[in-house]
């Protein structure tokens, strides 16, 4: 098994240069307020390729459910663009009319939310909502779009799924509903899958379950997951690469093993270290990270992690670059944790 | 765990039972909320309540409490049964019994300031008033690590940490020995959790707290905990010292729980996981015997037949497993 999994990892990233380009967020801004006053995302880029997880991670107030909205064509309407560019399969979102980006919701991108009975609709039955992307995006017969709901609800373990379709949302468990909903997303064999804390909701043994059925299908797909979560623990188990968040920034963008084995920012550094080990000691003091997270759009001036950062230096007022430390390893920092420094 | 050892008990559930009447389409059901439980909280220490939702882990609170009566079973404090106490005996209990909910968002009240909500414990019970009760608020605010300008703000103008210091001072304001923490820092950034642990932990030291911490994170529950009992549907399915709860778990619940906790170490460098089967099973809906044998990857005939005891394994640790000496569903993975 652990051989198996090395030949995956190593696979997947040779094969991933060769891969096409799912998604690619370049230099994107997001601004509140009537005279753009509170700026909410700075400058933010990413990609990914087919099959490949980015886990996007961060507190609250980071900008990254901000920057999925944006990738969706979802923004809030107070919310509005100051600059930047972001492609689905070579398609430009941005300025894109609401009538355009429809269809390319469901076919080119599906979403799955953290909380499935706000997201499903609760007066009709779940086989209906997850047949709606095939009813306006393909041609396909009734019979031919009910043995497609019936096989993708079987895949993602939905048990007797040719009577269950019939059900309405509350009849089914949380762990079941969300089942659903990565089916409503996959349906349309998407190449991009945007997952906003798919697992936040449910239980840990539940939660297990899901994060390997959505690993499973997608991978089995080939589909591109934007795993937007808070939760280290999660990305450890589904994301191939980290882009880690704070106050509306990207600051630090690396392959998962090196994320957890040298974090390069001393925010992602901290945020490792802050939470209990299995070596930690009852008693001693956890490593504290002073302070609170910024509000959207309330980021400090520079760096926007400097006035909890115990490396900050006069230097750090300014904002730094995110620029390639270690290969495959970006950091915005002006003293980045390169030398596998760590507390 | 010598310290443990010795301290006496303070607070005590013995055989606690709770069983709610719920009205169904099919007529008058029981739902067993709590399935008859013991629990022993020794002066000064963490103590560990660990389950998913619905193992009736937060009906434990109430009835610790005394929000909730018990279907049977006592509660006692210091020896004394708080279970049938009404009014103003009552009220002199909770002094010295408090709580720290989740959601310090949801148990602040948004019209009050930080001073008034700080106060409120000290007035309700008089204990302090005018100049001394301003003292005393200003004294709280500074043990929690707030500072003294914060006590004309509102819950609205406070980050979620800063609300659950204000949380955490309204309890320790009348000095209590037993605080109930349900899921203390569940509700706040990661980057914040460690303060109000490090917090919680001074605080016990300077005080001479007892705590009982519940939670559904076992790392936090293994980092702050000296002993911990673990919930299944309503039942205890094992207990212990945290320290041993961790290295060796009998019951496979546990070991599930375990290993299907999200740990921050990438996947290709950790043991596989073992998943438990199905989900978990309606309250209303209890298995035969053993309540976790419909998800157990280790069930046998014997599973539905006879419910397993909670039964010493070694000394200070126990289990409710039929098979508790040789269970170990890792060799599944």
């Amino acid at each position: 098994m652990p051989e198996q999994a090395e030949g995956v990892v190593a696979d997947g990233r040779s094969a991933g240069e060769a891969r096409e380009e799912v998604l690619r967020v370049e230099g994107l801004s997001v601004a509140f307020g009537r005279a753009s006053e509170r700026v909410a995302l700075h400058d933010v880029s990413l990609s990914l390729r087919a099959g490949e997880v980015v886990a996007l991670v961060g507190e609250s107030g980071c900008g990254k459910s901000l920057t999925a909205l944006s990738v969706m064509g979802l923004l809030p309407p107070e919310a509005h663009v100051l600059a930047g560019s972001i492609t689905v399969c070579g398609k430009e979102i941005i300025g894109t009319p609401e009538r355009l980006l429809r269809r390319y919701r469901g076919s080119a991108m599906g979403m799955i939310f953290q909380d499935a009975m706000v997201a499903l609709n609760p007066l009709q039955a779940v086989g209906r909502q997850i047949d709606e992307a095939l009813r306006i995006h393909t041609n396909l017969g009734r019979g031919q779009r009910r043995d497609k709901v019936i096989a993708l609800l079987d895949a993602v373990g939905v048990p007797d799924p040719t009577n269950r379709l019939r059900q309405l949302p509350h009849q089914f468990s949380g762990g079941l509903r969300q089942r659903i909903m990565i089916a409503m997303a996959l349906i349309g064999e998407p190449r991009l899958i945007i997952a906003d804390e798919p697992t936040t909701a449910l239980d840990v043994t539940i939660q297990a379950q899901i994060l390997e059925v959505l690993k499973d299908v997608t991978q089995a797909r080939g589909t591109a997951v934007l795993f937007i979560t808070h939760d280290m623990g999660v990305v450890a188990e589904v994301a191939d690469r980290v882009v880690v968040m704070y106050g509306g920034h990207v600051i630090e963008s690396a392959d998962v093993v090196e994320t957890f084995s040298t974090p390069a920012h001393p925010y992602t550094d901290a945020l490792l270290h802050s939470v209990p080990r299995t070596d930690s000691v009852r008693g001693v003091d956890l490593p504290a990270i002073p302070g609170s997270v910024p509000a959207p759009g309330a980021a400090p001036a520079g760096c926007p992690f400097h006035p909890r950062c115990s490396d900050a230096t006069q230097e750090c007022l300014t904002m730094p670059p995110l620029e390639q430390v270690l290969p495959d390893h970006d950091v915005a920092c002006w003293h980045p944790h390169t030398s596998g420094r760590s507390r | 765990m010598t310290s443990s050892t010795l301290s006496p008990v303070l607070l005590e559930a013995q055989d606690v039972r709770k069983v709610y009447r719920i009205r169904t389409p099919e007529g008058h059901r029981d739902l067993v909320a709590v399935n008859g439980l013991t629990l022993a909280l020794r002066r000064g220490e963490t103590y560990g309540l660990v389950g998913e939702s619905g193992c009736g882990k937060s009906t434990v609170a109430k009835m610790l409490l005394n929000l909730e009566q018990p279907t049977s079973g006592e509660v006692t404090l210091d020896g004394r049964v708080i279970t049938s106490l009404r009014g103003k005996e009552m009220r002199e209990v909770r002094k010295d019994i408090q709580v720290i909910f989740q959601d310090p968002f949801a148990a602040l009240n948004g019209r009050m300031s930080v001073f008034d909500l700080v106060a409120e414990p000290l007035r309700v019970h008089r204990s302090a008033q005018g100049k001394k009760l301003r003292e005393e608020v200003l004294d709280l605010l500074d043990l929690v690590g707030l500072t003294e300008e914060m006590a004309d703000r509102y819950p609205r103008q406070l980050s979620g940490g800063q609300r659950q210091r204000i949380a955490i001072a309204r309890a320790i304001a009348l000095r209590p020995s037993v605080i109930i923490c349900d899921e203390p820092v569940s509700a706040l950034d990661v980057s914040v959790q460690a303060q109000i642990l490090n917090l919680m932990n001074r605080l016990q030291r300077e005080l001479n707290l007892t705590y009982l911490f519940i939670s559904h994170d076992l790392t936090l529950v293994r980092y702050m905990c000296e002993r911990t009992s673990v919930m299944y549907l309503g039942d205890i399915v094992e207990d212990g010292t945290t320290a041993e709860l961790f290295d060796n778990p009998r019951h496979p619940y546990t070991q599930v729980l375990l290993s299907a906790s999200p740990v921050p170490i990438p996947q290709s460098q950790r043991p596989a996981r073992v998943k438990p089967r199905g989900e978990i099973p309606s309250p209303l809906a209890r298995p035969s015997g053993c309540p976790f044998r419909t998800r157990c990857p280790l069930a046998q005939q014997i599973c539905a037949e006879e419910v397993p005891q909670l039964r010493t394994i070694t000394p200070g640790h126990r289990a409710a497993c039929h098979f508790a000496e040789t269970a170990d569903v890792r060799k599944l993975a």
